[in-house]
């Protein structure tokens, strides 16, 4: 019996002293990488050399684990991304009360001001002992839809605030070819706006100069519109001397 | 006084090694391309008898074994009528011999079976075989007998007149009238359990206990009932007799027949299961061990059922003239093997071992019931 009861409080002792450490585990976001031209694995180097990032406004992170999911909601940039390397959240954002255990998955998307996703970082572990991990961000577009940015508060009238339009239509004056047509929506607030533009609207520059007609629809206001020309930005990416990609803005 | 005390201790040796006899039956089973060793089983009854076992004898177990398990309704029926036509067609080929021989082994099947549930047209043919088996020998006397006995069995029974002569036909009618003016026997039947279905000469008449009226002669009653072992009667009742006759019904054999279980023998994949399937038998002949005798080439098998302790359920092949020997060997129990570890004799072991294993699972789960749930945090940046 005594045996019996010594046993008892040496298991219960053992059990009761295994302490729970606080753990955390770190997913640094990468930006995309472009493939080489074997397609094998993204190149080596620290700097970005994609432009799939262009564009986008803010992301979204999708975390699940054993006990659901958990959704950050949009984590709008103050900017958007006109230039590769600034790819990155703009402030870590964490999940608490995630079982260690557990595995868990991570899914990180980019969105354009029109929520349309332009990159994502899926990552997979577990459990949460690993310390530290990279997620690759990765162009859900190909071929990618080139970018307009508009800068838009300075269009709008006196007196009208960005939060007061409800849908933004871009057309090309040649033809009134559509361009976009976005409706207010999350990533909408982010200025200057950024769209992906999927139509009407040449890569690489060439409807460099397109003349576009903007209107925005603000409620008991009559439709704003404005005239704009898209100029092509090229950005060069180091150590390359030359562009390789760039963005139309409407000016 | 010495005598006397020689002569007890003499007599309490003998009492002891009477109570210490086994009570077997030897039972011989056939195996493809061999017929059941009847005569070994014989032998080895007679050698386990000398040796102070009480023995079943291997006919009485097997006929015991069949009888619930054999049928006697129309079926077995036909087969008899075959059978007769087959003898006195013999007869007619004057082969005498071979349809007498026929003929007898026709009646024992007819009496073992208490005339069947087949109706009364077989006995009387049977009857009238053996009258015309008694006047091809010139026996008058016991042919007039025989028809006696054909027209005790089956006096409604019109004989057919393609198998019989008009003569033959005639006088069974004329005899029979004979008969009937007779006075007439009486016989009753009381069956434990009761309710047994009673056919006399083949024909169902009434349910146990009943009185019968019968016309004088030999009769053959058989008393059947479901779950029992049906029970006969051979009876020659005087004119104006009234007998009585109590049978008790035996439960029927409903282990596996001796066919089967001597299919399940000669697959040596199935041969345990097949000297598992004896053991009903052993209990339902109320002995302790059957011995299956099963034919393996020129040897012979020998199982025990149920085996003695420590011993095989599937025993040795030996020679015929190794029976007797191998099977009082196989009767000795051997000691079980001990068990490899003490703590099988230590239960206070086990107990203390028990407890302290519940404690640790007992601590586990109180542990894991009242700690915060281990939880982590994820930053993406």
């Amino acid at each position: 019996m005594r045996a019996l009861l010594g046993c008892m409080c040496m298991s219960l002792s053992v059990f009761g002293c295994a302490s729970s450490p606080k753990t955390t585990l770190i997913f640094y976001l990468d930006p995309p990488r472009e493939l080489v031209n074997d397609g094998g694995s993204p190149n080596d180097g620290g700097a970005p050399s994609d432009f799939s990032c262009i564009g986008v406004a803010g992301f979204d992170i999708v975390v699940t684990s054993g006990s659901g999911d958990s959704r950050s909601g949009p984590l709008l940039k103050d900017t958007p991304v006109l230039d590769p390397k600034d790819c990155h959240l703009t402030q870590p954002f964490s999940i608490h009360d995630i079982d260690v255990d557990s595995p868990a998955s991570v899914v990180v998307t980019g969105y354009d001001g029109a929520r349309t996703p332009l990159v994502q970082a899926t990552g997979r572990v577990d459990n949460l002992h690993g310390g530290a991990t990279h997620l690759q961000l990765e162009t859900l577009a190909t071929p990618l839809s080139p970018v307009l940015v508009v800068n838009r508060q300075p269009l709008l009238p006196a007196g009208a605030q960005l939060a007061d339009v409800t849908s933004l239509t871009v057309r090309a004056v040649r033809m009134s070819m559509m361009l976009l047509n976005v409706a207010a929506g999350p990533y909408f607030g982010v200025e200057p706006g950024a769209y992906a533009v999927q139509m009407n609207l040449g890569p690489d520059g060439t409807d460099d100069m397109l003349a576009l007609t903007v209107d925005f629809t603000i409620p008991n206001m009559a439709v704003r519109q404005a005239r704009l020309t898209a100029h092509w930005i090229p950005i060069v990416i180091p150590p390359a001397t030359t562009p390789s990609g760039g963005y139309y803005k409407a000016q | 006084m010495r005598l006397v005390s020689l002569s007890t201790w003499a007599s309490l040796a003998l009492v002891a090694s009477v109570a210490s006899a086994d009570r077997l039956a030897v039972v011989p089973f056939e195996s493809p391309g061999h017929t059941a060793p009847a005569l070994e089983a014989e032998q080895l009854s007679a050698d386990l008898i000398a040796r102070g076992h009480r023995v079943v004898s291997s006919a009485d177990a097997v006929a015991r074994i069949s009888i619930g398990n054999q049928g006697a309704g129309p079926d077995w029926a036909a087969q008899v009528m075959q059978s007769i036509e087959a003898a006195r067609a013999t007869l007619t080929r004057l082969d005498r011999a071979i349809a007498s021989n026929m003929a007898r082994k026709i009646g024992e099947d007819i009496v073992h079976r208490g005339g069947g549930a087949g109706g009364a047209d077989v006995l009387v043919e049977w009857c009238l075989l053996e009258r015309q088996l008694s006047l091809t020998a010139s026996d008058a006397k016991t042919a007039s007998l025989w028809l006696d006995a054909a027209i005790a069995f089956g006096p409604d029974v019109e004989l057919d007149p393609l198998r019989h002569p008009d003569e033959e036909r005639d006088l069974f009618a004329r005899r029979r009238v004979v008969l009937q003016s007779e006075v007439a026997a009486g016989l009753s039947i009381a069956t434990a359990p009761g309710a047994a279905e009673i056919w006399v000469d083949g024909v169902r008449r009434c349910e146990s206990p009943c009185t019968l009226t019968l016309l004088p002669g030999r009769h053959l009653a058989r008393a059947s009932s479901p779950a029992h072992a049906p029970a006969v009667i051979d009876i020659e009742l005087g004119p104006g007799t009234i007998a009585s006759r109590r049978l008790g019904l035996t439960p029927a054999y409903s282990g596996a027949s001796p066919k089967a279980i001597s299919s399940m023998l000669a697959q040596p994949s199935r041969r345990t299961e097949g000297a598992s399937a004896l053991e009903p038998m052993a209990r339902f002949l109320d002995v302790e061990h059957v011995v299956a005798l099963v034919p393996e080439g020129n040897q012979i098998r020998v199982l025990l059922a149920p085996p003695a302790a420590g011993r095989s359920r599937v025993g040795p092949v030996v020679a015929a003239a190794d029976l007797s020997p191998t099977v009082t060997e196989q009767l000795r129990p051997i000691a079980i093997p001990e068990q490899g570890t003490s703590l099988f004799k230590k239960p206070g072991t086990w107990i203390i071992g028990g407890a302290i294993v519940a404690a640790l699972v007992g601590g586990f789960f109180v542990y894991e019931a009242t700690r915060p749930q281990k939880t982590g945090t994820i930053t993406v940046q």
